[in-house]
């Protein structure tokens, strides 16, 4: 084998190009990978979007269309089936008030778990974290039973106050102040600060970027809940929109799959605003309290 | 330090006390409270210096039938400026019956309600809805001559043991939808009886293009063969066991299952799912359709004029011609005051009343409940715009519920499960009419 230097520099870079080729070839791969991943989860809100473009005559079509026939109509004629602005309403009222209750209790106690010391605080904590484990519908049939007693039924409180406390926003919470260093609070007790003047003037505007996180998740929980409000609920007053869709969707003698297409776009699209405002938040929700410090 | 802590304490259990107590404060309204009325004797006398609320729960979600439900509720109320209708709406009426059950049992039942003549029974047993015989003998009751101007096999169907229960509201029947164009210039005719029936479907068929029929079967399709071919009896005398596996019902209830499963295996029946025959024929994949006078309005929007269409009655077997009656009923309950049930049955006998109907049949397609109805001039006019909506109201007098007994609930999932086996080729007639009649049998007794 020749060793002159010329021969060593085109073995290194003949090399190097093997390298850069595979590393370009593993990049190609990844793309593809996530493209295909992409595609999985965009196209079927592309083929909502086109069948609520579409004419009845095409979306009832054994042949698919892919394409729109730009039938803006079927958004026009959809609105009128059912009192949108109504549902529309009861959404925002629910969805903000289970919002600002859930980031309040949050706030209270994982502030009292992650600042403050008294007795069963860890086994407290605990059991608030195995409610978790507890499934729903597990609980569905004595929640109702707890609401039709009150006589909550069809009221906005029967779809607010039960999800009114956020046990991964506890969480995430205590996981912040557990992070907040003790010299804060020391400092504002010399100060004269009481426990709840300190959350109120120092931790709680720490806090916002992880309130913020807590308020998103409820927000977008509380916005796409479906079978509850459907089981509480009884008139168009108190509907939210997830529940009006369903009615929408349902009929006797037949279906309208571009109106349905219609409805299921523009009550997807509050939800779609806010997370597309508030994606970097929701993401970083995804990782806070996963570290300490 | 301690009394601002506690000032503080309290303030914070104000904060979170006094959203609650608003929120409670705002919370639905509810019928009054069932306590006994002061209308003595006769249960149909109003009070018009009282308020009332009348919950009237349906299943009129969406749609034309929404708008003029809400539309005869609204002139309603501003004849008696005293009654306020609730609607309250569900979007199915499995979802209406359920939470009917559950408002029983949490005894926050609502004053009126629509109900199925099985669901209706089940009420009348546990003793949930009233009778209505006193109020249509009451002062504000009906007349002869107007009990006489409903269609008998309606005001029948609302029958419990011979009392008068319910008042039919939105009814409907089962048509035979055709591709009018086609069979025009295939120069063939509408088929009038089931012999004929089969052959057209033949002839009409295209292996691999076309269909002759799509449907969706279940057990009103069979239950139409059933009686069409001679079929007498669905359950026996005392509703304890199926009887159309016994005896000489057995033979009709056998050629009821194979009338079209020669046709589905030859390709001239295509067995749908749900709404799917919608499509086929929508597609022109089908020549015919057999469905209730309700998908009308669902087929026009998605054919739009590109082909015509029609109705046609059910083609009549050797026994002649049936098919089924859809709908539901109206019935009071008992959960609410006396005088609420007043307000209700008013609001009741305005719904069932001749204006008011031509507006309902005119609005949402249903068919009339009233001959006087179907005779006057704006529904003559209305059918001479739109001949196919005459149909379903001209085969009310051969249409026919086959069982109001609770248990018929669960046979009619048992027959249509084993009606589309035997269609599809999964099971011999023989098999699925042996496991149709015993799984009946056993919902029937159980």
């Amino acid at each position: 084998m020749s060793t002159t230097p010329s021969a060593v520099r085109s073995s290194r870079s003949a090399s190097s190009r093997l390298q850069s080729n595979a590393k370009r070839i593993r990049l190609l791969l990844c793309y593809v990978v996530v493209a295909l991943a992409a595609l999985l989860a965009v196209f079927p809100l592309y083929w909502m979007l086109v069948t609520s473009l579409l004419s009845a005559h095409s979306a009832l079509d054994v042949v698919p269309h892919f394409l729109p026939d730009w039938q803006w109509s079927n958004y026009a004629r959809v609105w009128q089936v059912a009192p949108w602005a109504q549902f529309f309403v009861n959404s925002i009222i629910v969805a903000g008030c289970t919002t600002v209750l859930a980031v309040l209790i949050s706030l209270l106690t994982g502030y009292a778990f992650g600042t403050m010391k008294f007795p069963g605080r860890n086994l407290l904590f605990v059991l608030i974290l195995g409610l978790i484990m507890i499934p729903a519908e597990a609980t569905l049939l004595p929640s109702y039973l707890i609401v039709s007693t009150l006589g909550w039924l069809d009221t906005y409180q029967a779809q607010i106050i039960p999800f009114a406390v956020s046990i991964s926003g506890i969480f995430l919470i205590r996981q912040f102040f557990l992070a907040l260093p003790p010299s804060l609070w020391e400092a504002a007790q010399l100060d004269g600060c009481s426990r709840f003047g300190f959350l109120w003037y120092v931790a709680a505007p720490l806090a916002r970027p992880a309130l913020a996180v807590v308020a998103l998740q409820v927000f977008i929980g509380s916005w796409n809940a479906f079978l509850w409000p459907y089981l509480v609920t009884q008139s168009d007053h108190f509907r939210p929109v997830e529940v009006g869709l369903q009615m929408v969707a349902s009929g006797e003698g037949g279906t309208d799959p571009t109106g349905i297409a219609a409805a299921a776009t523009f009550t997807m699209l509050p939800v779609l605003v806010v997370f597309l405002i508030a994606q970097r938040q929701f993401i970083e929700g995804i990782t806070l309290g996963t570290s300490k410090g | 330090m301690r009394s601002s802590r506690l000032r503080i304490s309290i303030v914070i259990s104000a904060f979170l006390l006094i959203p609650m107590v608003v929120l409670s404060a705002c919370g639905g309204g509810s019928t009054a409270s069932p306590t006994s009325g002061s209308n003595g004797q006769d249960p149909t006398v109003l009070d018009p210096n009282k308020q009332y609320t009348v919950d009237f729960w349906e299943a009129f979600s969406t749609g034309a039938n929404k708008t003029v439900l809400a539309a005869l509720s609204q002139q309603y109320m501003q004849k008696h400026p005293n009654i306020k209708i609730n609607l309250q709406a569900f979007d199915s009426y499995a979802t209406l019956q359920t939470k009917l059950n559950a408002a029983i049992a949490g005894k926050q039942a609502p004053a009126i309600a629509q109900v199925y003549e099985n669901g209706a029974v089940e009420y009348q047993h546990t003793g949930q809805i009233v009778s209505l015989q006193p109020y249509i003998s009451g002062k504000n009751g009906l007349s002869e001559s107007d009990l006489a101007d409903f269609y008998p096999s309606l005001l029948d169907d609302g029958k419990i043991n011979g009392t008068q229960y319910m008042l039919p509201f939105n009814k409907s029947d089962e048509v035979l939808y055709y591709n009018a164009d086609l069979l025009q210039k295939l120069n063939i005719k509408v088929p009038t009886t089931l012999d004929e029936f089969v052959s057209t479907l033949k002839q009409v068929t295209k292996p691999g293009t076309r269909w002759g029929l799509s449907f969706t079967p279940s057990i009103d399709e069979w239950a139409t063969f059933y009686k069409a071919l001679g079929g007498k009896q669905f359950t026996s005398q005392d509703g304890q066991s199926a009887a159309f596996d016994k005896g000489s019902d057995k033979a009709y209830a056998k050629q009821a299952l194979d009338l079209l499963t020669p046709l589905v295996k030859s390709g001239a029946v295509h067995v749908t799912a749900g709404y799917s025959w919608q499509n086929d024929f929508v597609a022109q994949k089908s020549v015919f359709a057999l469905a209730t006078i309700a998908s009308y309005p669902f087929l026009a929007q998605g054919i739009n004029n590109a082909f015509k269409f029609n109705e046609a009655a059910i083609p009549a077997g050797p026994a002649g011609s049936y098919t089924v009656l859809y709908g539901t009923n109206l019935s009071l309950f008992k959960g609410v005051s006396d005088d609420t049930r007043a307000a209700a049955w008013d609001f009741m006998k305005f719904l069932t009343s001749k204006d008011a109907n031509i507006a309902f049949v005119k609005g949402t397609g249903y068919m009339p409940i009233r001959k006087s109805v179907f005779n006057s001039s704006e529904l003559q006019d209305y059918y001479n715009q739109v001949p196919a909506r005459k149909v379903g109201p001209q085969q009310i007098d051969s249409a026919f519920v086959p069982s109001i007994l609770p248990g018929w609930e669960s046979c009619r999932d048992d027959i249509t499960n084993e009606f589309t086996s035997a269609l599809k080729g999964l099971n011999t007639s023989d098999a699925a009419l042996t496991k149709m009649g015993q799984q009946c049998s056993d919902s029937l007794s159980s």
